[in-house]
């Protein structure tokens, strides 16, 4: 045998080892990398109840009908990290059975009025200002190819709703939060609340 | 010695599968744990990637937004939380005090800064759950319409379980607690001066504990 065979030999008796554990080495992290991924996306599937569903449930798995939850206390607060700062009504949709249309008013800084698919994308939210209550008047569609009626304008009237979305998700939630500015507002607040609405048009 | 030979054989090809064996096992384990382990870690606190951190505050950048992460949407999904998008509200949570320690209701805090430049803000104290902290007085929160603001417009909150002149919330028998800062519609940046200057979000000071 030649030197140079021996020192291939004798290498590679000493590498053997050493390269089969750094293959293994290299498997374990290539699997942990595969396992980390699905971990982190089969996280959201696994999880506990999604607020879309908690929410759901207390406006009484009803649809299209804004329900003003109860005051947020240290007895009654339905998410965690929910906060006591807010008063909040929520509405649940389905646009598979209309075109839905959502009003309502913004009474001021800290009101907002924010748009929830069940997964907890806030695809849309709309603030209010300092000065005058702003007025929002929204119909959501679904992104469809089915033809969902005439629009006011072929009808030969005037659109009620300038804003109209055409919203990712089937289901999803709207959840209106009127900033909690004590006792003293209470009343108005709940009455502004009450005064959204949410109502289907069916197709 | 035949049978000696075949029994020798046979105890040495036992010992190399078992080594195989727990070799494969340890693999195993090795990969469960780490992919596990790293992917909770990267849901649960969060990274650079995901999150920005000043001093003991953390917000996630993506929160609620459609095109978010996948660890922004598993740390929302897990948690329960209600989470606002980004694009108009920024969260701060803070689990320790300014000095990295676990902030707890053994301890008496002041939350302290300049009043952030947005249209509306607050500060809301929860116990390590995310739960209110059940007291008489049925105070969790100060608002930007709430908050009483020193002469040069500074504010003070003070965290502890007995009631304290001034801006109060009651802490007590909560354990771990955490503190929500919630700004709206920042006229610059997150409300504050930038993140990346140090900013001026407000100081987590522990005064004394129990």
């Amino acid at each position: 045998m030649s030197i140079a065979g021996t020192a291939t030999s004798i290498v590679g008796t000493i590498m053997a080892p050493i390269t089969r554990r750094l293959r293994l080495l290299l498997v374990i992290v290539l699997a942990a990398a595969i396992v980390h991924i699905l971990a982190t996306y089969a996280a959201p599937m696994v999880s506990g109840r999604s607020p879309y569903s908690v929410l759901r449930k207390i406006a009484g798995n009803g649809e299209h009908a804004f329900s003003v939850l109860p005051a947020v206390t240290a007895k009654s607060q339905p998410l965690p990290f929910l906060g006591p700062d807010f008063r909040y009504a929520v509405c649940p949709f389905n646009t598979g059975q209309g075109v839905v249309n959502v009003t309502a008013k913004l009474g001021g800084q800290g009101w907002s009025l924010s748009l929830y698919t069940p997964q907890g994308d806030n695809f849309y939210t709309a603030v209010g200002q300092d000065g005058p209550q702003t007025e929002i008047a929204l119909q959501l569609t679904p992104i469809t190819n089915r033809f969902l009626g005439l629009t006011p304008e072929a009808q030969g009237r005037a659109a009620e709703v300038q804003n109209i979305l055409a919203i990712p998700a089937r289901l999803g939630i709207v959840v209106l939060r009127a900033p909690d500015r004590g006792i003293a507002f209470a009343n108005e607040t709940e009455a502004m609340l009450r005064r959204a609405t949410c109502v289907v048009t069916p197709f | 010695m035949m049978i000696a030979l075949t029994l020798q054989k046979l105890k040495r090809s036992v010992l190399t599968a078992s080594a195989r064996l727990i070799e494969a096992a340890l693999a195993v384990a090795a990969v469960l744990g780490l992919g596990l382990m790293s992917s909770w870690y990267m849901v649960e606190a969060g990274t650079r990637l995901t999150t920005e951190r000043v001093g003991p505050w953390v917000t996630w950048t993506s929160a609620a937004k459609p095109d978010a992460d996948p660890y922004t949407r598993a740390h929302f999904a897990g948690s329960g939380t209600l989470a606002v998008s980004t694009d108009v509200q920024r969260t701060f949570v803070a689990k320790s005090d300014s000095d990295g320690e676990r902030l707890t209701s053994s301890c008496e805090y002041q939350v302290a800064g300049k009043l952030p430049q947005a249209d509306w803000w607050s500060i809301v104290v929860f116990d390590a759950g995310g739960m209110l902290i059940s007291n008489p007085a049925g105070r969790h929160a100060f608002t930007s319409q709430t908050v009483a603001v020193a002469s040069n417009g500074a504010f003070t909150v003070t965290l502890a379980r007995e009631a304290r002149p001034g801006n109060w919330l009651p802490t007590r028998g909560a354990g771990r607690i955490s503190i929500v800062l919630t700004v709206i519609e920042p006229r610059s940046g997150d409300g504050f001066a930038r993140a990346s200057d140090g900013g001026d979000l407000p100081t987590i000071g522990k005064i004394r504990c129990r």
